[in-house]
């Protein structure tokens, strides 16, 4: 199992900010991960999809008026609303990463068994991470 | 040019998507030998599915021209045909044939009346002239009446006024057709000896005793026949149907005036 801490980035990413240079952020974090784990551009390419459809997520799991919220993680929201977007995030971010790393349909298996896996793991130090530097408004 | 502009800024993200995707699709193709063979895989895929439609459209608007250029080629085969038939029907005199072709168009064509007549777009500024026979792919049409100067008029085989010298290719026995004016695809041969033994299914080709069409175009079958004392009334099947006529040949016989001139 391995954790996607990095993914802390996105999900935090403010929402009043330009998607477009948000898109470039994600490309240069997941090809900065690709070139230190010597991996094929599965983080590369699972960081940009994250960051193009983030719109849609927040939609789904915040509701279509989130833009009123600058912050995604901000205590305005419902925390079921905030799970929901968290979970979401990291289980797209896991599946493209796998599903890229093997790219064979012989292992759909192992892609879920592995995305399953590190999305707890994952979801678990994240919230840890956000609980343990958020500040009181 | 802002029309393209601002559709490329309304969907800048979409394209920034795709342009960082091909940048890690690249990046995946050096990096990893197995990425390598699954996108070359993938791609061929792709790119097989993409130029099957691909193929099929850019061939569809190349009809035009390869149909012109097969009607072309169908000219050149068929005067090679007749060329041939008519050496083989002089073998001793190395005689070429004198006939040679000229590509139309049906433009209208008529078979509800007793003088039917077909309209070609082929007239005088193509060499077309009175008296020139017709054929169609499979046999004769008619004979030209008048001709402008693009278009001409064809006495239709199914016209009541025309008579066609044919001939009974087993026996070789020769006949005069004509139409009665009843069915579009029957014509009769008349004129044929009893002498001659004829069989239903039996095939009736042209004569070549007119300066109109060579020996030996195929013009039908025989479906019935009666015996009228000395000769035969053959009823005859065409081969081409007279009512989807499409592409024609005008035969051009370059003996024609000198063979006429004898008659006067």
């Amino acid at each position: 199992m391995n954790p996607s801490i990095y993914i802390l980035v996105l999900i935090t990413y403010r929402y009043d900010m330009d998607q477009f240079n948000f898109i470039s952020i994600g490309f240069l974090l997941g090809l900065m991960m690709d070139i230190l784990s010597q991996s094929a551009g599965s983080h590369s390419l699972s960081c940009v999809t994250i960051s193009f459809i983030r719109p849609l997520i927040t939609k789904f799991s915040v509701g279509p008026n989130y833009e009123d919220f600058s912050n995604p993680i901000s205590s305005g929201i419902l925390i079921s609303n905030r799970v929901l977007y968290c979970l979401l995030i990291i289980i797209l971010h896991q599946l493209i990463l796998n599903s890229y790393s093997y790219f064979n349909w012989m292992h759909t298996f192992t892609i879920l068994k592995l995305t399953i896996a590190n999305s707890i793991f994952t979801f678990v130090v994240i919230i840890s991470f956000i609980n343990l530097f958020s500040t009181k408004e | 040019m802002q029309w393209l502009l601002s559709f490329i800024l309304r969907y800048k993200n979409l394209f920034l998507y795709f342009f960082f995707v091909s940048i890690i699709l690249s990046f995946s193709y050096f990096q990893s030998e197995y990425h390598k063979s699954k996108i070359y895989k993938a791609s061929i895929i792709v790119s097989g599915l993409a130029s099957e439609p691909l193929k099929n459209l850019t061939s569809y608007f190349r009809l035009k021209k390869i149909n012109a250029k097969l009607l072309e080629e169908n000219v050149h085969l068929k005067s090679l045909l007749i060329d041939e038939n008519y050496k083989s029907n002089y073998e001793y005199e190395k005689i070429d044939s004198p006939y040679s072709l000229i590509l139309g168009h049906v433009i209208k064509n008529s078979i509800s009346s007793n003088r039917n007549i077909i309209i070609i777009n082929k007239g005088g500024s193509d060499m077309v002239e009175k008296e020139m026979g017709v054929i169609g792919s499979d046999g004769i049409i008619g004979i030209v009446n008048q001709t402008t100067e693009n278009f001409s008029s064809v006495l239709s085989i199914l016209h009541k006024d025309i008579k066609i010298n044919a001939k009974h290719k087993k026996t070789n026995a020769f006949g005069s057709l004509f139409w009665e004016g009843n069915d579009p695809d029957k014509v009769t041969l008349s004129d044929i000896s009893i002498i001659n033994k004829i069989n239903i299914g039996d095939t009736i080709v042209t004569g070549g005793m007119s300066s109109y069409f060579p020996e030996g175009i195929p013009i039908g079958k025989i479906v019935e026949f009666k015996n009228n004392g000395r000769y035969y009334s053959i009823n005859v099947k065409l081969i081409n149907n007279m009512t989807n006529l499409n592409n024609v040949y005008f035969l051009k016989n370059k003996n024609k005036s000198e063979i006429e001139s004898l008659y006067k």
